[in-house]
């Protein structure tokens, strides 16, 4: 005879928020489960840089020149001395400031634009989406090109410059969000209840849009370190001593016969992070945004 | 702030009450301009709602009731326009206050439960947000203050173990139970007056009774002026105390509902009444119909609008349109050739 034990005790669980509810489908992935840990640590390294690398940021020297790696040089050192998981360190710094900076001034720009043209319709909108179809037919990549020849590159410049270019994405969501959302029943609700525009604006539906406004952040996270890796390899973007990885290639491209190293270190920072807020993203993607499957 | 209008209210027309109402519409007129056309959608709407009286307004799909209801609340969907008449409440016009003004009525003054109540709560905020939200608001009351007034709020409409659904997020309630936190959070404010707007058509029949009954206590408790959208003439009969049967953004008839179940005199009431499916229709097979559409208005033309879907039309209600007339005390009618045949009206009074 089997034995059929019944659970009787009633499945109780806490109510499960939205945000609990997107966590669990997020914590199913196990690709953005690890992505999102690689992606953590090479945050974390961002912001603790000063304390974790091994020299300062433009220590010199001169008496090893393309070492291999060593117990004073991990990774070795580049054509002027300078360690190179020093500046793998520092340069995880520079790009996670213009990688997380440039989609945070994207944001900033486009977010209120697209939810003021969404929420008030009318005039505002028409001159909203003007500005978007305007930026949208200038080419992102000469726009920066454009800046950083006359205004000078720096970190922030170069976060600056690429999130302007950033702005028509956020601004396009955000305007597309509050227009599906401006009529739900629970807005009209809101409004029948005699909360304030500007609450309804803030605490009733970003809430709501919230989530693939986040899905589309972490995916420029990539692009934005892709494009200024792309900039400094060019010579155009972050310029010596500021450490860099796309900086770092390019210094090192003139070695690659005989010291390697030089050229997979960088090359494979950048790949790192690329695939892991890539992956981040995909994840959210389906936790956050289950329409956009 | 609330009674510098007082001499402006007028007294009741020809309704048993004797104070004055508590909110009276007169004359309302909105319209939409759409690109090619206006849609008048309503025309002259004129009621009143007394202090414990419970109004219903029926009438088909795209008669005005809803767009009636939003206006009284300013809320008249864009581009809809409030063209004419006034919106008297507490001795002041609606209409013509300011935007702030209009805000601290919605939801304080003036309780409003939408159509849809499973799409009405904020999927991403707590049960106990929404109350914090319009206690605090209207009420200024502290958090710990909104916690206890809403414990005490879902307690009263029905809601089992208030204090554990206050934490709980809409999706997590059946649609009875969002309904009765969506009449909670109409009420928690303590207004005069209730609107609902067909708050019952997203639910199924049984949860419907108990709804409408609860609708019913907190009327009678707190004393309050309701209206009830809907165009269920069951509905009418058993939760109202008197009924305004719109057509086209106008009154048809108007009248204490048990008058207008006993003597409809409208061609349109006694059109409607008959369409009330009853169990002796099965023998006929078929569900009695008022032929035809009701108009979407879009001319302002002299003539009845029920003229071309009524079966007593005559000249006169093609060239005139009828104004609205009492007829007896309370009972007021916009027809040129009411039905007075007693025969036509039993069958429909037999609801």
């Amino acid at each position: 005879m089997t034995t059929v034990q019944v659970q009787l005790e009633p499945a109780k669980r806490a109510s499960t928020s939205f945000w609990h509810a997107a966590w669990y489908r997020y914590r199913r992935n196990r690709l953005s489960v690890v992505a999102g840990a690689v992606a953590l640590v090479i945050l974390v390294v961002a912001v603790v840089a000063p304390w974790v690398a091994p020299y300062r940021e433009a220590t010199i020297d001169l008496t090893h020149v393309l070492a291999r790696p060593t117990w004073h040089h991990w990774l070795g050192t580049d054509e002027i001395g300078r360690d190179t998981l020093t500046r793998l360190i520092w340069g995880d710094q520079t790009s996670m400031s213009v990688a997380i900076g440039a989609p945070l001034v994207g944001a900033l720009i486009g977010l209120p634009l697209g939810i003021l043209g969404g929420w008030f319709g009318g005039a505002l909108d028409w001159v909203v989406l003007r500005l978007i179809e305007l930026f949208t037919m200038v080419p992102t990549i000469l726009a920066a090109l454009l800046f950083i020849t006359v205004f000078g590159v720096s970190v922030w410049k170069l976060a600056l410059f690429i999130g302007i270019t950033l702005w028509v994405g956020f601004a396009r969501l955000a305007r597309a969000q509050y227009l599906a959302l401006r009529d739900r029943d629970f807005v009209q609700a809101a409004r029948a209840g005699g909360v304030p525009t500007w609450r309804i604006i803030l605490v009733h539906i970003l809430p709501n849009a919230a989530g693939p406004v986040i899905v589309y952040f972490v995916q420029q996270i990539p692009y934005t370190i892709f494009t200024a890796a792309g900039f400094s390899f060019l010579g155009l973007g972050i310029q010596d001593p500021t450490p860099d990885w796309g900086k770092m290639i390019n210094d090192a491209e003139t070695y690659l016969a005989t010291d390697p190293l030089l050229v997979f270190v960088p090359v494979v920072a950048i790949a790192l992070a690329c695939l892991s807020f890539s992956f981040v993203g995909d994840g959210l993607r389906d936790a956050l945004d289950p329409t956009s499957k | 702030m609330t009674d510098d209008l007082a001499g402006a209210r007028v007294g009741p027309e020809g309704t048993g009450a004797g104070a004055a109402p508590l909110l009276e519409v007169r004359g309302l007129r909105v319209a939409f301009p759409l690109e090619r056309r206006t849609v008048y959608a309503v025309q002259g709407l004129t009621f009143e709602v007394h202090a414990g009286e419970r109004l219903g307004i029926v009438g088909e799909s795209g008669s005005g009731k809803s767009v009636s209801a939003q206006s009284i609340m300013r809320m008249v969907p864009f581009p809809g326009k409030v063209t004419g008449g006034q919106v008297l409440f507490e001795g002041r016009d609606l209409l013509g206050i300011p935007d702030a003004a209009i805000r601290s009525v919605r939801g304080s003054k003036i309780g409003m439960v939408p159509q849809n109540p499973l799409s009405s709560l904020n999927p991403v905020i707590t049960i106990e947000a929404h109350f914090r939200e319009v206690l605090s608001r209207h009420l200024g009351l502290s958090r710990s203050e909104a916690r206890v007034r809403a414990v005490e709020l879902l307690g009263s409409v029905g809601i089992p173990d208030p204090a554990q659904r206050l934490h709980e997020y809409a999706h997590r309630l059946s649609g009875g139970q969002r309904q009765r936190v969506i009449i909670a959070l109409a009420i928690a404010c303590r207004p005069r007056v209730l609107i609902a707007d067909e708050p019952t058509t997203a639910l199924d029949v049984t949860i419907q009774a108990q709804i409408l009954q609860l609708f019913d206590e907190l009327v009678a408790g707190a004393n309050l002026g309701a209206v009830l959208i809907t165009h269920n003439l069951g509905i009418v009969a058993a939760h109202c105390d008197r009924v305004v049967v719109m057509y086209a953004g106008r009154v048809m008839e108007t009248a204490p509902v048990v008058e207008l179940f006993r003597s409809p005199s409208h061609p349109y009431t006694v059109g409607l009444l008959r369409c009330v499916p009853r169990v002796a229709m099965h023998k006929a097979r078929v569900f009695a119909t008022i032929p035809g559409l009701p108009p979407q208005v879009t001319e302002l033309r002299d003539g009845c609008p029920f003229a071309p879907r009524c079966d007593r039309v005559s000249e006169q209600c093609r060239r005139e349109t009828p104004a609205l007339a009492d007829i007896a005390p309370g009972h007021a009618l916009a027809c040129w050739n009411p039905v007075t045949d007693a025969a036509a009206r039993a069958e429909a009074a037999s609801v």
